[in-house]
C-alpha cells in the first residue's frame, strides 16, 4: 500500500491511496460513518423551559452539537463497568444550562452550557439553540454519552467521509484534431488547450464524469478518461469531535479488532475439530 | 377553458373528478368587480347624445348603434366608435368610475351594440395601456412605485394600467410582452405569468411540465405542511400541523415574493437522486436517508384541541370539572386519571396515551327519570370526561381556561405530537410527483459521491417517462446550479432562467453539465456504471401521515342494530371483507374460510325457530321453556344459526306486515 | 424556524455559522462569496444557509408584545 497526504488541516484530511481495493475503502468509510465513536447529547432532563421551541425539539437540537470527544478516558454505556442505566462518571458528561432573557429577546448558544468535565463542551460555542423573549427561561440538564453513527446520526464523527478511484485521463494526440470541446466541456479544467496539443493538468481532479469523451466526435476517442481501481483519493472532514487522524486510526482499530475477533473465533474452532 | 378565461382563472388549478372545472380559481390578477350605481352611468351617456329608446326614431333605430347598459337596452346613437372613445377617455382621465368596462360589436350583418357593463361580479384584469405602440409604464413609474411614492392606485388613476373585463378584451389587443408590442396593440400584459393561480405560480418551470401535473401538484401545495401562521402557541385550532424547519425554495418563481411565500415557506430542499434503490422506491415510494432525518429533515409537530364545557342544565344542575371517582357511572378505572390534577384538568407536559382523561367531568343523569326507577337515593352523576382519542398520543402543550357564549366554564387542551418521518409518510416534489416513504436507509448504505454528498431522497427513474415532468429536472438542475453560486435560481412560468444557461453556470462550479454525477454504492463500494443524475428539488411534507391512518384489529366493538364489527379507525373497526373479496373465495371453493369471515367472527346468531309455523320462537328463561307464541303446545323449535343481519330483516319484514316463514330442513 | 444546528445531508455544523452569513448578506455581500469564506463548500451545506428563514423572530413577537399587555404565558 502507498500513501500519500494531500491535504491536512484542523478538521480535515484528503489522502492518496494506492495498491488497495474498493472493499476495503468501502469498509473503513462505513466503519468511520458508523462505528466510530464520539460524544453526544442522548438524555436531557427540562427542568423548565418556557421558550417557544418545544421540549423535544430543543432536545433534538442539543442532541445534535457535535462535542469535543475524549475517547481515552471515557467508555461506551455497554461497555461500561458501572453496568447502570443511568451511567457514571466513566460513561456520561453532564452538561447544564440555565438561561434567562431578562428585558429583551435573547439567543442562547452552544457556549452557554456549562459541563461538568470542561474537556467535553460543544465543538463551537456559537450554534443558536434557542431564542428567548423577555422572561422566558430555560433550565435544563443534559447528558452525554459515547455513541456510535448507526444509532443515531449524532455520533457520526465526519460530516464527509467519501472516496473516489483515482482518474487516469489519456490524450491521444495522434487522433485529437484539435475541436477544443473537451476543453470546454470539462467542469473541474482538467483539459488545457497549450499550442497544438491538448494538455492534462491534475488529472486528480478529474471527477470520472466522462463528458470529454461524449462530446469528442473521433472514432476511437482521442481523449480517455479511466480509473485504476486500486487507487484511491480519500477525503474525511471531521464535525471537530475528533481529530481527522484518530478517527482515521480508530476506525483502522476497530476493523482489527473485528478481524481479530474472526481469527480468534476461527482458531477455537478449528481447535475443538 | 374558454378564451375568456385568459389571465382571469387558473388554467391549472381545479380539482379532479367530479368538481373538475367546475370549481374555478382566479388567476393572479384577476378581481371581481362591485357595481357602480346605474343611474349614474346612464346620466353619463345622455348628456353624450345616447338618445332614450322610446324616444328614438325610426331612423336611428335603423342606422344607429344600440347601446346596453348591464345587458338591457337603454338607447341609441348615431356614432357608436366616438362613442365608446369618448367613454373609455373619460374612463381613463377619472371621470367616470374605473369600475365601468365598455365592449363595442362590429358585426357584419349585424348591427352595432356597445354594451356599458357596470354590475357586480366580472372578472376583470389589469393591462398596461399601450398607445402608439408605446407602453405607457415607464422606468420613472417603476421608480416611483419602488420609493414607495406611488401606489397601485396611483397607476390606475394616472391611466397606466386599466381593468379589462371579458367583454371589454374583444376590442383591445393585447402583447405578450414590451418585447411584442407593435403599433396595432392597445395594451400590454403586466406578465405573462399573472395567467396562472396562486397555487400553480408556485411550480418552478411549469411550462415544462405535462398539463395534468401542474393541476395535481396545484391540489397537492395546499396539504403541504409548513408553519402556518406565527401565533400557532395561542391558537386553538381543532387540528394542526408545524413544520420545524421550512425552508425557502432555492429554485423561486416570481409571484412567491408576491404571495409572501418566501416568509412562510412550507417544505425543504433536499439533495434528491433519480435511481432505483433495491426495490424500495417501486412505484412512487422514497427511499429516505436516515440520517437526514435524524437530522431534522421533514419533521413536524401536530396538535389537537381537545375541550370541554360545563353546561348548565334544567334545574339548576350543571356538569363539574373534577376527578372522577369510582362508583360513578361509566367510571373507566383509576390508571386513566391519574394525570389529572385537583381542578380536574391535566397537568402541563403531561405525556398521554390514547384512552387517558385529559379533562375529568361529571354530568347530571341525562333525564331526570332516569334514576327514579333505581333505589339509589340523590342524582346518580354520569362521567364524560374527555379523553385522548384511541390511536393518538402525545403531550400535553397548552391548557386554555375560558368562558363560552352562554356563559359557563370552557376548557380547551393542546395536545401535541412529534412527527419524525417514518415508512408511510406521504412527500411530494412540485410537480405533482407525490409518493411515502418506502425505506430508511442508513447514511452508510446510501450511494455516495467523490465530494461526500448522499441523497437525502432517492426517487425511481420510472416515476419520469410516463408522467413527462421535465420540470422536476430543470428545477434539480437550477437548484443545484443556485447552491453552487450562492443565490437562488428563477424558475418563474414563461420567464425563467433557460436550461442552456444553468447547464453552463453548472459547468463553471465544477459540476457536469448534464447534471449527473459519479457515484459509488454504498453497500459494495464500487463505481456505478451509469452515472446518477442528481440535485435539489424542493419536497413538501404532506400532512398524510400514516400515524394516523394505520390500523388494525382483532377484536373489537360491535354496532348495536346488526352486531357487526362496527366501521371506521376512529371507533376501532374491522376491516371489510367485501363483496368482491368474497367472490374471490367462492371462486377458490373456500367455503369454511367464507362462513367463518362472514358468520362467525361477524354477526353470528342462534335463533329459534318453530318448524310447525315457521316464525320465530324464543328461549323463556323463567320457564325454562321454548316458546312459539303461535302455535303454543304444538310448537316443533329448532335452532338455527344464522346471520343477525338476517334475524333483523325477518323482523323489519314482519313490522311491514309482510310475513317471512322459515321452512327447515334437516341439513344434507 | 430556527437555523437547524446541522447540515440535513452531510451533518456539517451550520448553525454557527448563520449569523454571519446572515448579518454579511444584509450588508450586500454576495451569498455565494460569504459562503464559500465560511468554509462550506458542498451544495447540501450551502442550500441549508441560503434557504433558511428565520420565523423563530416573528413568533417570538408574540410573547414580547404579550408581555406588555399582562396576556402572555408566565
Amino acid at each position: 500500500m502507498k500513501m500519500e497526504i494531500l491535504e491536512r488541516d484542523e478538521n480535515s484530511l484528503r489522502l492518496r491511496i494506492g495498491g488497495t481495493n474498493a472493499a476495503f475503502m468501502n469498509a473503513l468509510r462505513r466503519i468511520i460513518l458508523s462505528e466510530v465513536p464520539s460524544m453526544a447529547v442522548d438524555d436531557v432532563v427540562i427542568i423548565e423551559n418556557s421558550s417557544t421551541i418545544q421540549d423535544e425539539f430543543l432536545a433534538h437540537r442539543i442532541g445534535l452539537m457535535p462535542l469535543k470527544t475524549d475517547l481515552d478516558t471515557y467508555n461506551l454505556p455497554e461497555n461500561c463497568i458501572c453496568k447502570s442505566e443511568f451511567g457514571c462518571n466513566l460513561c456520561r458528561a453532564s452538561l447544564i444550562l440555565d438561561v434567562e432573557a431578562e428585558d429583551h429577546t435573547i439567543t442562547v448558544y452552544s457556549g452557554e452550557f456549562k459541563s461538568e468535565n470542561p474537556a467535553t463542551i460543544p465543538v463551537s460555542g456559537k450554534i443558536p439553540i434557542v431564542k428567548l423573549a423577555p422572561e422566558q427561561k430555560v433550565r435544563l440538564e443534559a447528558y452525554a454519552r459515547l455513541g456510535k453513527g448507526e444509532d443515531h446520526a449524532r455520533w457520526q464523527p465526519v460530516s464527509m467521509c467519501a472516496y473516489k478511484f483515482r482518474p487516469i485521463v489519456k490524450v491521444d494526440s495522434k487522433h485529437c484534431d484539435l475541436c477544443g470541446a473537451c476543453v470546454e466541456i470539462c467542469p473541474k479544467n482538467v483539459l488545457l488547450k497549450a499550442g497544438n496539443k491538448v494538455e492534462i493538468k491534475n488529472s486528480d481532479n478529474c471527477t470520472l464524469c466522462q463528458d470529454c469523451m461524449d462530446i469528442c466526435k473521433k472514432t476511437p476517442k482521442a481523449v480517455e478518461v479511466v480509473w485504476d481501481e486500486n487507487s484511491f483519493i480519500f477525503s474525511l472532514e471531521s464535525t471537530g469531535a475528533l481529530s481527522p487522524e484518530r478517527i482515521l486510526s480508530e476506525a483502522l482499530n476497530i476493523l482489527d479488532g473485528k478481524l481479530k475477533d474472526f481469527l480468534e473465533q476461527f482458531a477455537g474452532k478449528e481447535n475443538e475439530k | 377553458m374558454h378564451p375568456t378565461h385568459w389571465g382571469r382563472l387558473c388554467p391549472n388549478e381545479t380539482p379532479e373528478g367530479s368538481n373538475c372545472g367546475l370549481v374555478k380559481n382566479l388567476a393572479l390578477s384577476a378581481c371581481i368587480s362591485v357595481a357602480v350605481n346605474v343611474e349614474k352611468v346612464r346620466q353619463v351617456l345622455y348628456p353624450m347624445g345616447v338618445t332614450p329608446a322610446p324616444d328614438s326614431n325610426r331612423e336611428l333605430r335603423l342606422s344607429g348603434a344600440k347601446i346596453f347598459i348591464n345587458g338591457s337596452l337603454i338607447g341609441h346613437h348615431p356614432y357608436p366608435s366616438e362613442l365608446v372613445s369618448e367613454l373609455r377617455d373619460r374612463r381613463r382621465r377619472g371621470e367616470i368610475s374605473s369600475e365601468i368596462n365598455v365592449a363595442h360589436f362590429k358585426t357584419m350583418d349585424r348591427r352595432e351594440e356597445i354594451y356599458v357593463n357596470c354590475d357586480e361580479g366580472r372578472v376583470r384584469r389589469p393591462l398596461i395601456i399601450v398607445e402608439k405602440g408605446v407602453s405607457m409604464l415607464q422606468p420613472e413609474h417603476v421608480e416611483k412605485i419602488r420609493s414607495g411614492e406611488w401606489s397601485w392606485e396611483d397607476l390606475v388613476k394616472n391611466a397606466i394600467i386599466e381593468y379589462i373585463d371579458a367583454e371589454e378584451e374583444e376590442n383591445i389587443y393585447v402583447a405578450l410582452n414590451l418585447d411584442a408590442i407593435s403599433p396595432k396593440h392597445t395594451h400590454v400584459e403586466l406578465s405573462s405569468y399573472t395567467i396562472l393561480g396562486i397555487c400553480a405560480s408556485l411550480i418552478p418551470y411549469p411550462e415544462h411540465n405535462q398539463s395534468p401535473r401542474n393541476s395535481y401538484e396545484a391540489a397537492m401545495a395546499k396539504q403541504a405542511l409548513g408553519v402556518y401562521t406565527t401565533n400557532f402557541i395561542y391558537r386553538v385550532d381543532s387540528r394542526s400541523h408545524v413544520l420545524h424547519y421550512p425552508q425557502i425554495s432555492i429554485v423561486k418563481t416570481k409571484p412567491m415574493e408576491i404571495l409572501g411565500y418566501n416568509h412562510r415557506p412550507s417544505g425543504q430542499n433536499c439533495v434528491v437522486a433519480i435511481i432505483s434503490f433495491e426495490g424500495y422506491n417501486m412505484e412512487d415510494a422514497l427511499v429516505f436517508n436516515k440520517a437526514s432525518i435524524e437530522r431534522g429533515l421533514g419533521r413536524s409537530t401536530f396538535f389537537r384541541i381537545y375541550e370541554a364545557e360545563s353546561r348548565q342544565y334544567l334545574g339548576g344542575l350543571k356538569d363539574r370539572f373534577i376527578i372522577p371517582e369510582a362508583g360513578i357511572r361509566g367510571f373507566r378505572g383509576e390508571q386513566y386519571y391519574r394525570l389529572l390534577e385537583s381542578d380536574g384538568i391535566v397537568s402541563l407536559e403531561a405525556s398521554t396515551v390514547g384512552g387517558d382523561v385529559l379533562i375529568g367531568r361529571i354530568s347530571p343523569p341525562r333525564f331526570l327519570e332516569e334514576y327514579k326507577e333505581f333505589e339509589v337515593k340523590g342524582p346518580s352523576m354520569r362521567d364524560t370526561s374527555v379523553d385522548v382519542r384511541q390511536s393518538e398520543a402525545g403531550i400535553v402543550d397548552d391548557i386554555f381556561i375560558t368562558e363560552s357564549n352562554e356563559g359557563n366554564k370552557l376548557v380547551k387542551v393542546r395536545v401535541r405530537d412529534q412527527r419524525i418521518p417514518e415508512l408511510g409518510d406521504k412527500f411530494a416534489s412540485r410537480h405533482g410527483q407525490k409518493g411515502v416513504i418506502g425505506m430508511i436507509v442508513p447514511q452508510e448504505d446510501m450511494p455516495f459521491a467523490e465530494s461526500g454528498i448522499v441523497p437525502d431522497i432517492i426517487v425511481n427513474p420510472h416515476a419520469i417517462p410516463s408522467r413527462m415532468t421535465i420540470g422536476q429536472f430543470l428545477e434539480s438542475m437550477a437548484g443545484k446550479m443556485a447552491a453552487a453560486r450562492g443565490r437562488s435560481a428563477d424558475g418563474t412560468p414563461f420567464v425563467n432562467e433557460k436550461s442552456s444557461e444553468i447547464k453552463q453556470t453548472l459547468k463553471d462550479y465544477g459540476f457536469s453539465h448534464t447534471g449527473r454525477e459519479v457515484f459509488y454504492s454504498g453497500i459494495t463500494g464500487e463505481k456505478f456504471v451509469a452515472d446518477i443524475f442528481v440535485g435539489i428539488v424542493y419536497y413538501q411534507k404532506l400532512h398524510h401521515m400514516v400515524s394516523d391512518k394505520v390500523h388494525a384489529r382483532a377484536r373489537g366493538q360491535v354496532q348495536m342494530l346488526t352486531r357487526q364489527p362496527t366501521e371506521g379507525r376512529a371507533r376501532g373497526g374491522g376491516l371489510r371483507f367485501g363483496e368482491m373479496e368474497r367472490d374471490c373465495l367462492i371462486g377458490h371453493g373456500a367455503a369454511m374460510l367464507l362462513r367463518d369471515r362472514l358468520l362467525e367472527e361477524s354477526d353470528k346468531y342462534l335463533l329459534y325457530v318453530c318448524e310447525n309455523c315457521g316464525y320465530i320462537a324464543y328461549f323463556d328463561i323463567k320457564r325454562r321453556a321454548y316458546v312459539c307464541r303461535i302455535c303454543e303446545d304444538d310448537a316443533q323449535i329448532s335452532p338455527v344459526v344464522i346471520s343477525y343481519a338476517f334475524k333483523l330483516l325477518l323482523q323489519e319484514l314482519m313490522s311491514l306486515c309482510v310475513a317471512p316463514k322459515l321452512k327447515l330442513t334437516e341439513r344434507a | 424556524m430556527i437555523i437547524p444546528v446541522r447540515c440535513f445531508t452531510c451533518g456539517k455544523v451550520i448553525g454557527d455559522k448563520w449569523e454571519d452569513f446572515a448579518q454579511r448578506v444584509k450588508e450586500g455581500d454576495d451569498a455565494g462569496k460569504v459562503l464559500d469564506d465560511l468554509g462550506l463548500t458542498r451544495y447540501c451545506c450551502r442550500r441549508m444557509l441560503l434557504s433558511h428563514v428565520e420565523i423563530i423572530d416573528e413568533i417570538i413577537k408574540f410573547y414580547e408584545v404579550g408581555r406588555k399587555q399582562q396576556i402572555g404565558p408566565p
